[in-house]
């Protein structure tokens, strides 16, 4: 639930309960100051029905008694207490053919010298409608007031929560891996920029060590050549001898093919690194369809050694504004996957569009989630010779030059898409 | 023929040194900029190997001061950054070849060679090598002035056992030179095995002797007298 609308249920639900309450105790006060006054006059005209009973003579009382639906006797046979007696009853109207709240007194007198019991009655059928009133009033009292307030609020929390609406919006657009630290404004209000103070200062020191550690790999990678150097060439200068027996063989053949591997390991990483280190801002018009027809020539040899048959449709002249370096590096470490990744007999279809690259290959299924070709070190056949970072030097490389690529597997086919901005 | 070498690793410069010396080069070592810079003032050299990064300098300002001194030393850039920049860079001053760490010796010393071959005789001469004559421009292979009709690819690993006469050549090193940096992309070791394979047929039927032996499945020689 969204924070102003939480704050609304709590806001308005508390208020809603308050006003009920209220009104509840409100209508109990009127009902009361109603019934009071009703009792009164009940009670003052209980007195002079009594007085009339008594002055006139009993008979022609309960004549009138008889006729009156207000007043009304009957015999009892003795008086049990002097006091009076209120309580409320329905009675069945005839006319309205529904029963009418009514509020009466009984009292208990000796009329010519008999004890009876006289009840005097008033409708409360006016008082109903005036209830009526007031809970119809109260309610659209609520009503306006649980609207302006919920408006108010409303207003109110959206212009105070605004910095931190500000703060959330900037904070989620921004990337570590890209130019410019995060940059909030001032809000006026303590608690928010103690928290822009808090997430700014967070941000800058995590920049800077992730930057740091990106050089410190660039650096390492770097430094780490040069020992290998001595490595792969001073093996190469025991092999020159040739004075080992068979283990010695085995054992520096192991050792060389290790430290060719280390190297080659080393050079995808570095390239990695220099990529996210910016390396290569510089952006010149790339020739597509030239480069692509190129590096298609350069692996003639291997595609046909594997028996792929090939189709490729490359539309002449598609350019694009891209580093040379890194597209050509886009494009050869597509290509490889196709190749290596490739069934024996299978097929790579190539169809360069103004906007739009498709490489298309045969290839095993895969058995684990696409986005995983895409990892460092992630490799869908561990016995393979490749070193599991061509994917991921793609996706950095797309993330770079800002190209958009999709990678699907259907009909035993798998697809890579790639995206860019063609130019004219 | 002179080299000189200009690389800060010592061992490294060692086993050049060694490679390079075995081929009949007389090799000097400059381990530092300074060093290097003085050198280059008072003696001539054929050839001159260049580390970019040296203690006390830029190995680009040394190429910077041969070309402004009119030097005809040919000049390699061995540099551990591998980049399209410093490459340009490297070229534009006027260097012939770049080569990046981590290298092979083979290699360097086939760069080397078609260097001096380039430099000396213009590219326009042919060699002989056992009974193998060679016309480098052409890219044209003769046995008893039979002419071998060779693939691209295997004039290349033919030309890269020449350079290295003698020498154990590895697979990777082969692989790389035919096919460089990315020689890992299909099994590329099973395709050097097919191109060798056809080079001794071809150099058999036109009546040369097989000169290519295996080594150990390390790698191949190439054994001409």
């Amino acid at each position: 639930m969204k924070l102003l609308a939480k704050t609304q249920v709590y806001y308005l639900s508390l208020l809603l309960v308050l006003l009920i309450f209220w009104s509840g105790i409100f209508l109990y006060a009127i009902s009361l100051v109603l019934e009071d006054s009703i009792d009164e006059t009940l009670y003052s005209e209980l007195q002079v029905s009594i007085e009339q009973f008594q002055d006139n003579d009993a008979e022609s009382f309960l004549n009138y008694a008889k006729k009156s639906s207000l007043l009304d006797y009957n015999y009892i046979s003795s008086i049990h207490t002097k006091k009076l007696f209120y309580s409320d009853t329905l009675l069945y109207n005839s006319v309205e053919q529904e029963d009418i709240p009514y509020r009466q007194v009984h009292a208990e007198i000796m009329a010519s010298g008999k004890p009876v019991r006289i009840t005097l009655r008033k409708s409360l059928i006016e008082y109903d409608d005036l209830f009526s009133a007031i809970i119809f009033t109260e309610l659209i009292f609520i009503m306006l007031l649980i609207t302006g307030m919920y408006i108010l609020n409303r207003g109110l929390l959206v212009k105070i929560w605004q910095p931190f609406f500000t703060t959330l919006e900037r904070a989620s657009e921004y990337r570590l891996s890209q130019k410019g630290s995060l940059h909030l404004p001032n809000a006026d209000i303590q608690e928010f920029d103690q928290l822009n103070e808090v997430l700014m200062g967070m941000m800058a020191k995590i920049e800077h060590d992730y930057h740091s550690l990106k050089q410190f790999t660039e650096n390492a990678s770097h430094e780490i050549q040069t020992p290998l150097s001595v490595i792969i060439t001073r093996i190469e200068m025991l092999l020159q001898d040739e004075q080992f027996d068979e283990n010695q063989w085995e054992s520096i053949k192991d050792v060389y093919q290790a430290a060719n591997r280390l190297s080659r390991i080393n050079k995808a990483l570095l390239l990695l690194a220099k990529i996210e280190n910016r390396h290569f801002e510089e952006k010149q018009t790339v020739n597509m369809s030239k480069m692509l027809t190129e590096l298609l020539n350069e692996f003639d040899e291997q595609i046909r050694q594997k028996k792929i048959s090939i189709t490729a449709k490359i539309m002449p002249s598609n350019s694009v504004s891209g580093n040379e370096e890194l597209t050509e590096v886009l494009l050869r470490n597509l290509l490889v996957n196709a190749i290596r990744h490739n069934t024996g007999k299978g097929e790579i279809a190539i169809e360069l569009l103004p906007g739009t690259l498709n490489i298309t290959n045969s290839g095993k299924e895969p058995e684990q989630d696409l986005s995983m070709y895409f990892n460092r070190f992630y490799k869908a056949d561990i016995n393979s010779n490749s070193l599991g970072l061509g994917l991921a030097i793609v996706k950095e490389i797309c993330v770079a030059q800002s190209f958009e690529y999709d990678y699907s597997y259907q009909n035993h086919q798998h697809i890579f898409t790639l995206k860019f901005q063609p130019l004219q | 023929m002179k080299v000189l070498i200009i690389e800060d690793e010592p061992s490294l410069a060692k086993d050049i040194y060694q490679y390079l010396e075995k081929e009949g080069y007389i090799c000097e070592i400059s381990a530092t900029y300074n060093q290097a810079h003085q050198k280059i003032h008072v003696y001539n050299y054929d050839c001159i190997l260049v580390d970019i990064t040296l203690p006390g300098g830029n190995g680009l300002a040394l190429i910077n001061e041969l070309k402004h001194n009119h030097s005809e030393a040919g000049i390699i850039i061995i540099s551990a950054k591998d980049s399209l920049d410093d490459r340009i860079k490297g070229l534009e001053l006027g260097s012939d070849d770049y080569l990046t760490k981590p290298f092979h010796l083979s290699e360097l010393n086939a760069r080397i060679k078609a260097l001096m071959r380039r430099k000396q005789f213009k590219g326009d001469r042919e060699f002989q090598i056992g009974n193998l004559r060679v016309q480098p421009l052409e890219k044209r292979v003769f046995v008893n002035d039979k002419e071998l009709n060779l693939t691209g690819k295997e004039y290349d690993i033919l030309n890269y056992f020449l350079a290295n006469n003698h020498r154990v050549l590895t697979k990777e090193a082969i692989a790389e030179h035919a096919w460089g940096d990315h020689y890992d992309i299909v099994d590329s070791f099973d395709f050097i095995y097919v191109h060798i394979n056809n080079l001794r047929k071809k150099i058999k039927e036109a009546g040369g002797k097989d000169l290519i032996k295996t080594v150990y499945g390390m790698g191949y020689k190439f054994m001409a007298s």
